[in-house]
């Protein structure tokens, strides 16, 4: 095996959504070289996914026509000779010292070795376990979303949406829009709490505007929404033929005999975002408790530089914020990377400071709005299962925390949660919430599943071929040198 | 008054603190086991799962036979599936090179009773077939050794302790242990304090900081590897594998994945268990040299792997005052022998007297010790103990590596003229040693330089160490124009280096390869012969080279065999 | 339950893929989740241990829910694979 020099570029950017898309605009137009990766077909990332069919003529429903319009625009700026966009690529793992990412995409594997690396990789959305949450049928709202935007697709007739946050009256109103019937929409917090905490967002015209334009097309519609609800089991042998959902409490938990049945063959769930911090964590950059979306995200400072030095997170991925902190974070980490390598970005970093922070209240505010509940832990009884890949219940982790666990990477001797393909990104969550719930011990102090490369399931050819030559190792000092045995 | 008091104390939650606590718990004693993180959190959930007795060091065979006895009924013990699997230990050998060292290892084995033997590549094939012949010479096969589910059996162990009655304090990280008047330790943490007579430190390298303010500096090394894991695949293999260099394992699970593991092996002050990009890739080429198809499976996970190594591959299993006793530094085999170290020291606990099994790993038997250290790739050798780095209180520079005894020289009948080099190949066994421990002496470096001597392998089972003869001819002290070569009484040619231009002329005219140059040092280098004490000599293994008078016929067989197998050197 | 084709929005190419060796009909573009869906089959990976169906579910490609063998690539998740022509999907339900 030769190993292969690694190819080089000025900027790599992971994650070709709107901060990925928007730093890479800004450092290209500076005049930096740019690599700009994403693991899906086309750049936009999930807020502005972009269809993948037929190129032209699309007639979508207003509501995803006017985003997809967004996008469109954003998009237009990577048409620039110092953006080389690779899509369909996985960034797998990366080296922080070298900084070097490790990539497999359509061209096979290979090394990408960049001056600065931005870590734009978005979020995942959050989902709460319950009674039948496997079954098909059950999709997060975002999913539903991307089906709609992308492949135009309803994925059923009759729907409830379920969880907390605005996503859910957004997608219910796409969804009614491509044709669905809404049976309700379920949200977890009390309608008082709704209204109190929405007076936050005073001045913020736009925020208000958009749910408030949401609200009264639900109202047209005549959807019910439930507030101060949950979904407590989804029904159906082989797929969803019904949800049963749940009064709760101020905690969360749900009242017992408040039990209404309602006949529906989708469910789309959301209880709002988590970032996606995994190449920032393998790279070791300092993670920190968002108390604001109760998750861990990746620290930056002002300038967006992780504690790994040539390394920088925006939107998402250093705290849930939204597509308007992805765009001007975008721009911020862009310029502040292109002029780090002596270039001018002609912007005026300090000013875009100052928007972007103020843009982050804005989203804590959102935040705030919208907390998990304690007492959705309850709805997962002993034979739910938690983690989906290894099939683990949650009466196995409660096993596990009577025997003393209080940190997740401590529950995998006891039940491989976390090790199976999604490696803990739905379940980790869970768990988290799960362990706080029955410990009493504070989120903050539970600690998510280390993170490992490959970020996701990788060929061992592509992990073989994508030897980087940064120096020294050769195979024949691999299978030189004599040992006594340790394996 | 402290918050807990127990009979014995374990503190360490892995592989040996929970069989320990098993069976003293069984035993009826009273146990309190602190651990800092979770159970199986260390070195013993990252282990590879090889339950092996092969290839051990000899003076640990007779515990690994032992603890291998126990496996099969262990599931039924601990009441849960260990997940065991006995079919075999395989460590393959990958090129030449390892033939004649793993056939004379083999031997060995075989001496200590072990039911080993070598296979040649046919065989292994049989055996395995989803193994690449092409790229396999050989294997040491040991048909008693399996592997398991690490996490299954620390837990299983634990569990029974807990439902023995055991007490548990876990998250929760002991920071000193204090002996007190009346005998009994004091152990603190954070949070608790807790008395015993005993206190069983098995903390992995987690001990070592805790030795430390005993007074006792335990010789430990963390020795980083790194594991992974595919997707679950179709029935492979059952074997547990290793290869000769030492630097990659793997087995599939009883789920299917094949997990596996190695790099280049890194010596850590620390517990480290980052992953490199370098290490998984070197891990996953490698494996894929040897596994058929594996490279389009799926690479599922990987994580970091610590081995707390002692300098002779051995655990540390003592007393270190009148309650502390210390069990660590399993040098990545304490999950094989975890079970019946566990039993062991609970007998040693209630009756007071080192069981004869134990009786290996007294902690004194590094004392006079050069001090060691591993080296990258996974041997180990003396580094030259200076003021500076000497290991306080383990005394002064001694006589070598005790399980590597100097050979006596044998005396030829000349008697007269200066003593020199004498290289018997036909006992060369192709280990390298020679090159190691010249390395060590002259560059202080644990690492196969090969500069002033190196090994051919002009065929498969013939192997010559390529050095200067300190012929009476003195080409290169002739042929150098530059005053870099001098002779010292003896008649030792040694190069100045101060001197030395790099114009290789003496490289050239010398016939029998006896110089190199080295890049580094910008100058050539020679045999010295070490003022009269070769380090080659002195820690070869099978006595291959010996320092004593020559006579001259066999000092000119010896020329012309350097002369002839030279070319070797460049194919190697 | 089929999902539907949203009426009006225009699709690519026809294209025909070989799902459990019966011959489905898709559109270029198409992920191999939503021509499943569109045919109706919801139930794309059975669980290893209790044999339970699973489906589309994040969407994204995070959860590894929709996984199937595409072109002897075993556990290749459908939400983020394209339909090609002469693709063969074999699910597991």
């Amino acid at each position: 095996m030769t190993p292969q020099k690694p190819d080089t570029t000025e900027i790599a950017i992971v994650g070709a959504g709107p901060a990925g898309v928007a730093a890479a605009v800004i450092a290209a137009r500076a005049g930096a070289a740019v690599t700009l990766l994403d693991e899906n077909t086309n750049a936009g990332g999930q807020y502005y996914k972009q269809p993948t069919l037929a190129e032209s003529g699309h007639k979508y429903p207003n509501s995803l026509a006017s985003n997809i319009q967004q996008g469109r625009e954003l998009l237009a700026g990577l048409n620039h000779p110092g953006i080389d966009l690779q899509c369909d690529t996985l960034v797998w793992n990366v080296s922080p010292e070298e900084l070097v990412l490790y990539l497999c995409g359509p061209t096979g594997a290979r090394a990408l070795q960049a001056k600065r690396i931005i870590f734009s990789a978005g979020a995942y959305e959050r989902v709460m376990p319950f009674p039948g949450w496997t079954l098909p049928g059950v999709i997060m709202a975002g999913g539903a979303q991307l089906l709609l935007k992308a492949q135009g697709l309803l994925p059923g007739r009759r729907f409830l949406l379920a969880g907390t946050g605005p996503l859910l009256q957004l997608a219910a109103v796409q969804l009614l829009e491509a044709g669905a019937d809404i049976a309700a929409i379920v949200e977890l917090q009390p309608r008082a709490e709704f209204l109190r905490t929405a007076s936050k967002l005073w001045g913020h015209w736009d925020k208000l505007g958009q749910g408030i334009a949401n609200q009264k097309k639900l109202l047209q519609a005549k959807v019910p929404i439930k507030y101060g609800h949950t979904i407590a089991r989804a029904l159906g042998e082989n797929e969803v033929s019904g949800a049963v959902i749940m009064k709760v409490d101020g905690d969360g938990i749900p009242t017992p005999g408040s039990e209404t049945t309602l006949e529906v063959d989708s469910i789309c769930l959301n209880y709002g975002f988590i970032p996606a911090t995994e190449l920032p964590g393998i790279a070791g950059c300092t993670q920190y408790f968002d108390y604001n979306f109760g998750a861990f995200a990746t620290k930056t400072n002002e300038n967006l530089e992780t504690s790994v030095a040539g390394i920088f997170a925006a939107g998402e991925t250093c705290g849930i914020g939204g597509a308007d902190v992805a765009l001007l974070e975008g721009q911020l980490a862009g310029a502040v990377a292109a002029r780090q390598l002596g270039l001018d970005p002609e912007t005026d970093e300090a000013k875009l400071c100052q928007k972007q922070l103020q843009a982050r209240t804005v989203a804590a505010s959102l935040g705030k709005m919208f907390p998990v509940k304690p007492g959705l832990c309850a709805l997962a009884t002993d034979a739910v299962p938690v983690c989906r890949c290894e099939e683990i219940s949650a009466g196995e982790v409660r096993a596990a925390i009577r025997m003393g666990v209080v940190q997740l990477n401590q529950l995998k001797p006891w039940t491989r949660v976390g090790m199976g393909r999604c490696q803990g990104r739905i379940c980790g969550e869970i768990l988290r919430q799960i362990v706080a719930h029955e410990t009493g011990l504070a989120l903050q102090e539970i600690q998510p599943f280390t993170a490992r490369a490959p970020v996701k399931p990788v060929l061992l050819e592509e992990v073989g071929g994508a030897v980087a030559d940064t120096g020294e190792l050769t195979w024949e000092d691999h299978v030189g040198g004599y040992g006594v045995a340790r394996t | 008054m402290a918050d807990y008091q127990a009979d014995v104390i374990i503190v360490g939650g892995g592989i040996v603190g929970c069989a320990t606590a098993y069976h003293l718990t069984r035993a009826g004693a009273d146990v309190l086991l602190v651990e800092r993180d979770g159970i199986g959190s260390g070195a013993s959930g990252r282990a590879g799962g090889g339950v092996r007795q092969s290839a051990r060091v000899s003076e640990e065979i007779p515990l690994a036979k032992a603890s291998v006895a126990l496996f099969p009924g262990l599931s039924d013990e601990l009441g849960i599936d260990i997940e065991y699997i006995q079919a075999g230990n395989l460590r393959l050998a990958e090129s030449a090179d390892y033939r004649r060292p793993m056939q004379v290892d083999v031997a060995r084995q075989q001496s200590h009773g072990l039911d080993v033997s070598w296979l040649e590549v046919a065989d292994v094939v049989e055996i395995v077939p989803a193994l690449r012949w092409q790229n396999i010479v050989g294997a040491s096969f040991c048909a008693e050794d399996g592997h398991c589910n690490p996490f299954r059996l620390v837990t299983g162990f634990f569990n029974k302790a807990a439902q023995g009655g055991a007490r548990v304090l876990l998250n929760c990280e002991v920071q000193n242990i204090v002996q007190t008047d009346s005998g009994q330790a004091l152990v603190e943490t954070p949070s608790h304090t807790a008395r015993a007579p005993v206190v069983i430190l098995a903390a992995g390298f987690g001990s070592q900081a805790l030795c430390y303010q005993i007074g006792y500096d335990l010789p430990l090394a963390n020795v980083r590897y790194e594991s992974m894991i595919t997707e679950p695949l179709p029935p492979l293999f059952q074997q547990m594998f290793g290869v000769a260099s030492s630097d990659l394992f793997f087995r599939q699970t009883s789920n299917g994945g094949v997990h596996f593991g190695g790099g280049i092996l890194e010596e850590t002050g620390q517990e480290d268990i980052r992953t490199t990009s370098d290490n998984l890739q070197m891990a996953v080429a490698h494996i894929s040299q040897l596994v058929t198809d594996l490279e389009r499976a799926k690479l599922l996970r990987t994580w970091g792997g610590l081995d707390p190594s002692t300098p002779d591959g051995m655990p540390i299993i003592d007393y270190l005052n009148e309650s502390v006793l210390l069990a660590s530094g399993f040098c990545g085999h304490g999950l094989a022998t975890g079970p019946i170290v566990g039993h062991h020291l609970a007998q040693w606990v209630l009756e007071g007297t080192r069981p004869a099994a134990l009786a290996a790993f007294n902690r004194d038997r590094f004392d006079g010790w050069l001090q060691t250290k591993w080296t990258p790739s996974g041997s180990f050798a003396a580094v030259l103990a200076t003021e500076d780095t000497q290991i306080a209180g383990s005394g002064a520079p001694g006589e070598g590596i005790p399980f590597m005894t100097p050979p006596p020289y044998e005396d030829s009948d000349e008697t007269s003229g200066p003593r020199k080099l004498a290289i018997n190949p036909q006992m060369c066994t192709g280990c390298r040693m020679c090159e190691v421990a010249c390395a060590i002496k002259h560059e202080q470096a644990a690492t196969q330089v090969q500069l002033r001597i190196q090994v051919v392998y002009p065929s498969d089972d013939f192997f010559l160490p390529i050095v200067c003869i300190h012929c009476e001819e003195m080409h290169c002290l002739k042929a150098c124009t530059h005053e870099a070569m001098e002779i010292n009484e003896q008649g030792v040619v040694s190069v100045i280096r101060e001197n030395c231009t790099s114009c290789m002329e003496c490289i050239f005219v010398c016939p029998t390869g006896g110089i190199t140059h080295s890049p580094a040092k910008a100058a050539v280098v020679k045999c010295d012969l070490c003022d009269g004490d070769p380090a080659c000599v002195r820690y070869c293994p099978s006595q291959a080279i010996t320092f004593r008078h020559i006579d001259r016929p066999a000092y000119e067989k010896l020329a012309t065999l350097m002369t002839d197998y030279l070319p070797a050197r460049e194919t190697r | 339950m089929k999902a539907q084709r949203i009426n009006g929005i225009e699709r690519g190419e026809p294209i025909t893929i070989t799902v459990n060796g019966k011959e489905i009909q898709a559109y270029a573009g198409e992920s191999i989740a939503a021509a499943l869906l569109a045919t109706g089959q919801r139930n794309i990976h059975q669980s290893v241990k209790d044999g339970a169906p699973r489906g589309y579910f994040c969407g994204m490609g995070m959860c590894f829910d929709c996984v199937a063998t595409v072109d002897g690539i075993p556990n290749v998740r459908t939400c983020v694979t394209q339909v090609h022509p002469g693709c063969i999907v074999e699910t597991s339900s």
